[in-house]
């Protein structure tokens, strides 16, 4: 167990962290999304003790603390912060790079052929670094934290360079690591593929967290239909909407559809389908429509 | 984990050129210096004796314009001119192969010389005069050879004379621009790669000691190759010499002759010693200034503090540990001398070595350790209870 008690982070005048608090278990994933700059790589950085924080703690266990070199060695067992391809060292193999990872972290590095097998790597891990491509490299750094096998996992953009196959085949390698009881953290852009493996989604801003999405828990359906914001005024005009609706990023309008009765719901989904000839959804709003909601000014959409 | 993580280390030393151009380097400087000294002729013996027949008759011809009108200067002209009969003498035995008579001649020279030193050297020339360290280590030479009946080398190049000249030269400033030069990336490197290297789960004195393993394995492993195989080079041209001859150290306030294997094995423990002490100051300088340039500037700074200090006439005992770096003027005792301090000699480096080893290897400790506590603060909760206290 992992608990971030009141942590803060400030640069001068800029505050990164704002007593955030945060408790994670094991045998979770904990989605980070937010734009860059809002604090993600910093949060990762205070996990890792990479960076003091002003004010805060993080305790590991309820048991360790960063007090002392001895208490740091005892974190780092149970932790592994994911290794950024820019930093692999070129004339070293990728087998020379799961190995340090294995050794240091296990003890051993028996186990670093399956994972050879299983991202993939066979055809060139025996090769130089400095002969791979940004996906296999990539891939490494993700088998360099399988191979520690620790049971807290910090992975910053972990898909970055990734193919649609390798994106799934690493997907599934999480599902498979969160099942075995690790704790991971995920900062990702690929905000529709955290909903497939992540079980919350942290949205930070201006230092905190603004809000936390369970994606296991999120039983609440939406009519979701697109609209410009002239449509959407006239909509409004036109019919009274309810408090709780989302109009997201000027261009997506999401009505409560779960909360109603079976008439209301009648009555909505007739109201858009007269207003408006185009597709519309019922679902339940994604990480993709949360972080849409929460930074529109300055997401990009990739 | 220390080993698996050495292990590491030492992979990544293979792939990386730096430690190999060093290693090569260090093996190639005793080659080369061979082909060097080959080329060059040293002063023979006989040589050497004309030379002091020279100097002996050069001192006796200014004696002869001064007034000996007391008893000690006629002593010493006395003792001079049965001196000069002798060096003769031994340029005659030398040239006949009567070793055991060129020796006992030679002793018998210096014990005049000596006597000459105890009448104060009266009338003789202050350039023209013998030094007492000269004639002391000249006397443990001659009765070594004596003592293990062995016979007297002319000054040559082979092996055994070769490599005390090449340990020589190495000693010193040389050799520490070598270890600073290997250690100067000791951890600089991580720099580099600071998301794979920096979250290991290993403690900073283990993975400092691992690293200064490897480096020093590879140095010493180069050094050794490189005296060997010079060794070697220079037998198969100019033949091995007797590495039972002997070469004079300073112990203890006195001279003493030691063989030239001894010698060279007492050469090979003070460099490793100091292997280990500069790259533990590499370590400490690479944490303290993150800059592999700064290692080589300021690790040289640190070991000229000596010299520059007596330049200016400042000759503080507190630097003296700072120009052990130079084992072979520790050995010869000329150290001493330029440093004026009787108690620099192989047991004093020695201990100082090892003692500045651990006295830099508890820096780095503390500035880890300190790396977890805000010093700042606790500095002012002391200043705060003691203004409470005197309030």
């Amino acid at each position: 167990m992992l608990k971030i008690k009141d942590v803060s982070v400030s640069f001068k005048d800029h505050t990164v962290l704002d007593q955030l608090s945060l408790t994670a278990y094991e045998g979770e994933i904990i989605g980070l999304a937010a734009p860059n700059g809002t604090g993600k790589t910093t949060l990762f950085n205070v996990i890792a003790n990479y960076l003091k924080p002003n004010e805060g703690t993080v305790v590991f266990n309820d048991q360790y603390e960063y007090k002392s070199e001895k208490d740091e060695v005892d974190i780092y067992k149970q932790l592994t912060p994911f290794p950024d391809q820019g930093d692999l060292f070129e004339e070293l193999s990728g087998v020379d790079h799961l190995k340090l990872y294995a050794n240091m972290w296990k003890g051993t590095s028996k186990h670093i052929k399956d994972i050879i097998k299983e991202l993939n790597m066979e055809s060139y891990v025996k090769n130089k670094v400095k002969t791979y491509s940004l996906g296999m490299r990539q891939r490494l750094c993700f088998g360099m934290m399988a191979a520690a096998d620790s049971s807290i996992m910090l992975m910053d953009e972990v898909m970055n360079g990734l193919d649609v196959s390798n994106v799934a085949l690493i997907s599934e390698k999480l599902i498979e690591m969160k099942n075995n009881q690790k704790l991971m953290f995920v900062a990702s852009h690929l905000l529709e593929n955290l909903d497939l493996y992540a079980d919350r989604v942290l949205f930070l801003k201006d230092g905190k967290i603004i809000h936390e999405h369970h994606i296991h828990d999120n039983h609440d359906t939406f009519i979701k239909v697109s609209l410009d914001p002239n449509r959407y005024n006239e909509f409004k005009q036109t019919y009274d909407l309810p408090e709780d609706h989302h109009y997201i990023s000027d261009r997506l309008l999401c009505i409560p559809f779960s909360k109603l009765t079976l008439s209301e719901q009648t009555t909505w989904l007739e109201r858009v389908i007269q207003f408006d000839e185009r597709e519309f959804e019922i679902g339940t709003l994604g990480t993709l429509e949360y972080y849409e909601k929460y930074y529109h000014d300055s997401y990009i959409r990739k | 984990m220390f080993w698996k993580y050495t292990l590491f280390e030492l992979k990544f030393m293979l792939y990386n050129r730096k430690p190999l151009i060093i290693g090569i380097g260090l093996i190639m400087f005793f080659i080369f210096y061979f082909v060097h000294l080959s080329q060059t002729t040293p002063e023979t013996i006989k040589q050497q004796k004309t030379q002091e027949v020279d100097i002996y008759n050069s001192t006796l011809d200014q004696m002869d314009y001064q007034q000996k009108d007391n008893e000690k200067a006629e002593q010493v002209y006395q003792s001079l001119l049965d001196q000069l009969s002798m060096v003769r003498y031994q340029g005659f035995y030398y040239g006949e192969n009567q070793h055991d008579d060129y020796i006992e001649t030679g002793l018998k020279v210096n014990e005049e010389r000596l006597n000459v030193h105890e009448l104060g050297n009266e009338g003789v020339p202050e350039y023209l005069i013998f030094p007492k360290e000269e004639i002391l280590k000249e006397n443990e030479y001659l009765t070594y050879l004596q003592e293990h009946n062995l016979p007297v080398e002319e000054n040559s190049y082979q092996a055994n004379q070769y490599l005390e000249t090449a340990v020589n030269t190495l000693s010193g400033l040389l050799f520490a621009f070598i270890l600073l030069l290997s250690g100067n990336e000791i951890l600089v490197y991580e720099n580099r790669h600071p998301s794979v290297m920096r979250g290991l789960p290993i403690s900073f004195l283990k993975k400092s000691i691992s690293k200064i393993s490897v480096h020093f394995t590879y140095i010493i492993v180069s050094l050794v190759l490189g005296i060997v195989l010079s060794g070697w080079y220079a037998a198969h041209k100019l033949g091995a010499g007797n590495f039972k001859s002997p070469i004079v150290i300073y112990q203890n306030g006195g001279y003493e002759a030691i063989s030239t294997t001894h010698y060279l094995l007492l050469i090979v423990l003070g460099f490793a010693l100091i292997t280990i002490w500069i790259l533990a100051l590499s370590v400490l300088m690479n944490l303290l200034f993150q800059n592999a340039f700064a290692n080589l500037v300021v690790g040289l700074s640190i070991f000229l503090i000596p010299s520059l200090m007596m330049a200016i006439d400042v000759n503080t005992a507190i630097f003296h540990p700072f120009a052990l770096i130079d084992i072979a003027s520790v050995l010869s005792g000329s150290l001493a001398v330029e440093l004026q301090n009787p108690a620099i000699d192989y047991g004093y480096a020695i201990t100082w070595l090892i003692v500045l080893i651990i006295v830099t290897m508890l820096i780095v400790i503390a500035k880890i350790k300190l790396e977890f506590y805000d010093v700042k603060a606790i500095f002012r909760s002391i200043f705060h209870q003691k203004s409470m206290k005197k309030e």
